[in-house]
């Protein structure tokens, strides 16, 4: 370029509105914790305020759980509001595209994870399961139901089932019924069981949650 | 000598107004730098390609009705009965009939896009129609859907339709095109992988991702039976490599914006520094990318994650510049020619 020829602003302007974007993209994604009392509650809460307590202890805090435990609460809750505030006039921006900048991906492992059962019995017969992920003999549907966005419907998070769960055993009950008709009803549960680390000792104890039982309508 | 020290380190540099303002000067060159278009239109190809095979899967189970109609029509979701605004039934009604035509208007646009068919406006259309189906149904939404997103909006800006596309035929009568185009929309897609990478790290704060909770992490996911592709309940022998996986999955995800050092320093190898050396002897950039790979790999092989694996696979070339992924391509097109010729 020869000194007479005059600069153009744009590259400046769109540098300018480059860093913009990213900026409020980083703000929004800014890792804010959302801690809940529902969280902290829930046995894998429970595990990590212990660790937490007993770390910060070492390093010579003087906390105890429970201390701990209302202070992550205050945190949370001052932080989120105060970036739900910053955020409010980009909002349409990430509303419009259904972008957002948090990501995380297994952020917990839980060691106490679900397992879904599917079961189903004619009238007055005895429960048979019909799926259940990771059996060979119980693929009932697998296909469907392990389709990554039908699974989001299903699979519990750490603090239980989803919003939407009942909603989706009645279709999945509409489903069944259509195709056997030798099933009055199905039951859908969830097994929790401990996944032991190699060395510890097993833990054969297991519990169910979230029974939905749907009868077949009468015709 | 202290006192007369002390005001020194206080006031700044006489010429520290000019370095900002040189690092920004450098800024807008970098932003204003252009670049033939072949990663983009990778990315441009790929993208939408991963989607349609997820769409076709969701056609034929049968479950656009299922995941996306209003809950009067056989929807799971109850989207239609807030006031959430979601354009599509706002102007047009909450139906299925509505829906099939959003999902219709995703599939075509994603393959106009593909095909490089006006391409801006396919980007643009497949980002605001596919952003329709995310509030019809958040919870069938995961976050390769919003990744995806995130990446249209940038090749909506760019010029990735420049070549490989049916718009360079038209303007230029071929398929492929040497053409530059600008070369931020490459950037920022780099910076938005690098982000992903680095906040799902920061995320990470379990114990259990962390040699204080013995870095079991990855041995508790591959046992979690709804994501699970093989039941390791009896495989302990595997411990050892899960902990290793996990320690490579926290060195990846949170040596992100150091993968964005090494890039600046690959460039600027020339200039001075230890740091830099370092980085471009170990060779950083290439042993980022390869452990990448081998997570998302590694991810398909033991994990059911749906698209995910793949669908962030697809979006890698644009970590290349285009001239290296030129030469890439000519190097497999001639290997492949004297294949055939044996």
């Amino acid at each position: 370029m020869t000194e007479t020829e005059p600069e153009s602003r744009w590259p400046t302007i769109r540098a300018v509105l480059i860093v913009v974007v990213v900026t409020m993209n980083l703000a929004q994604g800014f890792p804010v914790p959302n801690i809940q009392r529902r969280h902290l509650e829930a046995p894998i809460g429970q595990r990590e305020l212990t660790r937490w307590t007993a770390r910060l202890q070492g390093m010579g805090f003087d906390i105890d759980h429970d201390e701990l435990a209302e202070r992550a609460l205050d945190v949370s809750e001052s932080m989120s509001r105060a970036h739900g505030s910053l955020m409010d006039p980009v909002w349409p921006y990430f509303h419009w595209t259904q972008v957002t900048q948090r990501w995380s991906l297994f952020p917990v492992a839980d060691p106490d994870p679900w397992w879904m059962h599917i079961e189903g019995r004619a009238e007055g017969g005895e429960w048979t399961l019909l799926y259940r992920p990771l059996d060979p003999d119980a693929t009932d549907h697998a296909e469907l139901l392990e389709y990554r966005r039908v699974r989001g419907h299903w699979n519990p998070g750490t603090n239980g089932p989803r919003a939407d769960h009942a909603r989706f055993v009645d279709w999945l009950a509409k489903r069944l019924f259509a195709d056997r008709p030798d099933l009055d009803e199905i039951r859908v549960q969830y097994q929790q069981f401990h996944v032991h680390l190699p060395g510890q000792t097993p833990d054969p104890n297991v519990s169910w949650h979230f029974p939905e039982v749907r009868r077949r309508e009468a015709e | 000598m202290t006192e007369a020290k002390q005001p020194e380190a206080k006031t700044p540099e006489p010429n520290e107004p000019k370095r900002r303002k040189h690092r920004w000067r450098g800024f807008v060159r970098l932003m204003d730098e252009r670049e033939t278009a072949t990663s983009l239109a990778l990315v441009r190809i790929g993208l939408p390609l991963v989607l349609l095979s997820d769409l076709f899967w969701v056609a034929r189970l049968g479950l656009v009705d299922t995941l996306w109609a209003p809950s009067t029509e056989g929807g799971i979701g109850v989207a239609d009965t807030w006031a959430q605004d979601i354009p599509a039934w706002h102007f047009f009604g909450a139906s299925a009939t509505v829906t099939h035509a959003v999902f219709g208007v995703v599939i075509v646009s994603a393959i106009t896009l593909a095909l490089g068919l006006f391409s801006r406006l396919s980007a643009a259309t497949l980002l605001f129609s596919y952003a329709q189906l995310a509030m019809m149904m958040a919870q069938s939404d995961r976050g390769i859907d919003v990744m995806f997103r995130a990446c249209l909006i940038l090749l909506m800006f760019s010029g990735c339709g420049e070549t490989l596309s049916l718009d360079a035929r038209r303007k230029h009568g071929r398929f492929r095109s040497e053409q530059l185009v600008s070369a931020w929309p490459r950037y920022l897609m780099v910076a938005q992988l690098a982000w992903m990478y680095f906040s799902a790290g920061t995320h990470k704060t379990q114990s259990a991702w962390w040699p204080a909770g013995d870095l079991s992490a990855l041995w508790i996911i591959v046992r979690d039976p709804h994501f699970a592709r093989l039941d390791l309940a009896g495989a302990e022998w595997l411990y050892p490599f899960t902990q290793l996986g996990t320690l490579g999955t926290m060195f990846f995800e949170l040596g992100a914006p150091l993968f964005v050092l090494s890039l600046w320093y690959r460039r600027t190898a020339d200039r001075p520094g230890r740091l830099r050396t370092f980085f471009n002897r170990v060779r950083f950039r290439e042993i980022w990318l390869v452990l990448g790979v081998g997570f998302h790999v590694a991810l398909i092989i033991t994990l059911r994650l749906g698209i995910f694996p793949m669908g962030m696979l697809v979006l890698y070339p644009a970590f290349f510049a285009p001239l290296a992924v030129e030469r890439f391509g000519s190097r497999v097109i001639a290997r492949a020619r004297s294949l055939r010729r044996a």
